[in-house]
C-alpha cells in the first residue's frame, strides 16, 4: 500500500510554502536586525537590554501573525512530523538567539580599536545567521532564506571592504534588505488574499 | 516471438467514484497531507466556490471520508475539517486503483 507518495509529499510542501509566503517573519526579522544593528552602533551599552526587548516580543509577533494570517487564508495545522520539525527549528533559533543574548554584554563593551581578530564579531554574527537561513532555506524549500542568507554573508564582508568606527553595520544593512522584501512579501499577501469572513 | 502482456486493468467500477471526482479528489489530497483545516483554507487551496465545496464537502462528510467539527474562533464560528482513518486508507487505495488502471498505458510508453 502507498502510504507517503511523492507526488503528495509535493504538495504538502507546496501548502507548506503557500501558508509562509507572507513576509510576517521576515519584516519582524528585518527589523530585529536594524534594531539591534543600530543598538550596537549608536549605545553598544544597551544592547543586552534591547536583545531581550526583541526575545520577548517573538512570542506577541507570532500570535498576531497566526490572526493576520488565519483572517486572510483560514485556519490550517500541519501533520505531527511536521510540526515536530518546525519545534526543533524554533528550538535551534531560540538557542542560537539565547548564545547572542548572553554574547550581547560583553559584544556591546567591545571596540574594534580593542580587538585584533581577523573579522569583527558583527561579522560572525551575521554569517552564523546566514548558516542558519542557509540550512532552513534548503530544509523548508524557501528559496527566499537562501537569498538572505547571500545577503548576510554580503553584509558580513562590509568591515572588511570600509572601515567602521563602530560594530553593527552588516545588522543593519542585511536587516534593512530584509525589511524591505518582507514588506513587499506581505504588501503582495495582504492583495491575494483580503481579509475575508467566516461562511 | 515474445509478446510483453500488460498487466490487466482493473474494471473503472472499482475505481472510488466518491474520490475520482476532481474537485472531491483534490479535497481529499488537500486533507491527506495536513492535519486539519477549516473551510476557508481548503476553498482557498482548491480553487473551490463555497457552494461547490459545501456541496462536494457534504458528499464526503456522508461517505464517513470526512469529519466536521465546529468550533469557534475569536467569536467567529469555525468549521474544521479533518480526513478520517477510512478516508486516509480510501485515498491510498485509489491511488492503487489508479495506478492500476494506467499501468497498461505506461507499459505500452
Amino acid at each position: 500500500m502507498v502510504t507517503n507518495p511523492p507526488e503528495l509529499k509535493e504538495l504538502e510542501q507546496r501548502t507548506y510554502k503557500a501558508t509562509h509566503s507572507d513576509g510576517v517573519i521576515d519584516v519582524f526579522v528585518g527589523l530585529s536586525m536594524v534594531v539591534v544593528g543600530v543598538t550596537w552602533i549608536v549605545i553598544p551599552n544597551v544592547l543586552s537590554g534591547v536583545t531581550a526587548g526583541v526575545a520577548i516580543a517573538i512570542s506577541p509577533m507570532l500570535a498576531w501573525r497566526r490572526r493576520f494570517i488565519e483572517a486572510r487564508t483560514g485556519y490550517v495545522m500541519f501533520t505531527e512530523p511536521r510540526r515536530l520539525w518546525e519545534r526543533r527549528i524554533y528550538t535551534t533559533v531560540a538557542v542560537l538567539f539565547g548564545g547572542f543574548m548572553l554574547l550581547a554584554r560583553p559584544l556591546g563593551s567591545l571596540k574594534p580599536e580593542d580587538i585584533d581578530w581577523i573579522m569583527g564579531p558583527d561579522s560572525l554574527v551575521v554569517w552564523l545567521v546566514a548558516a542558519v537561513l542557509l540550512l532552513l532555506g534548503t530544509l523548508t524549500k524557501l528559496t527566499r532564506l537562501l537569498v538572505y542568507s547571500l545577503v548576510l554573508i554580503s553584509a558580513g564582508a562590509v568591515p572588511f571592504i570600509i572601515t567602521t568606527e563602530a560594530f553593527g553595520w552588516p545588522l543593519l544593512i542585511s536587516g534593512a534588505v530584509i525589511v524591505a522584501v518582507g514588506s513587499a512579501l506581505i504588501r503582495q499577501f495582504v492583495t491575494r488574499h483580503p481579509r475575508i469572513g467566516t461562511p | 516471438m515474445n509478446k510483453r502482456q500488460p498487466p490487466t486493468p482493473q474494471p473503472p467500477a472499482e475505481i472510488d467514484r466518491l474520490i475520482h471526482e476532481p474537485a472531491r479528489l483534490i479535497i481529499m489530497a488537500t486533507l491527506y497531507v495536513v492535519d486539519e483545516a477549516d473551510f476557508v483554507y481548503l476553498a482557498q487551496q482548491t480553487g473551490l466556490t463555497a457552494g461547490n465545496m459545501n456541496s462536494h464537502m457534504a458528499r464526503l462528510v456522508d461517505g464517513a471520508y470526512v469529519a466536521v467539527e465546529k468550533t469557534f474562533a475569536a467569536n467567529r464560528p469555525r468549521t474544521i475539517y479533518q480526513l478520517t482513518e477510512k478516508g486516509r486508507t480510501a485515498i491510498q487505495e485509489y491511488r492503487q486503483q489508479v495506478g492500476n488502471l494506467l499501468a497498461p498505458i505506461e507499459t505500452m510508453q
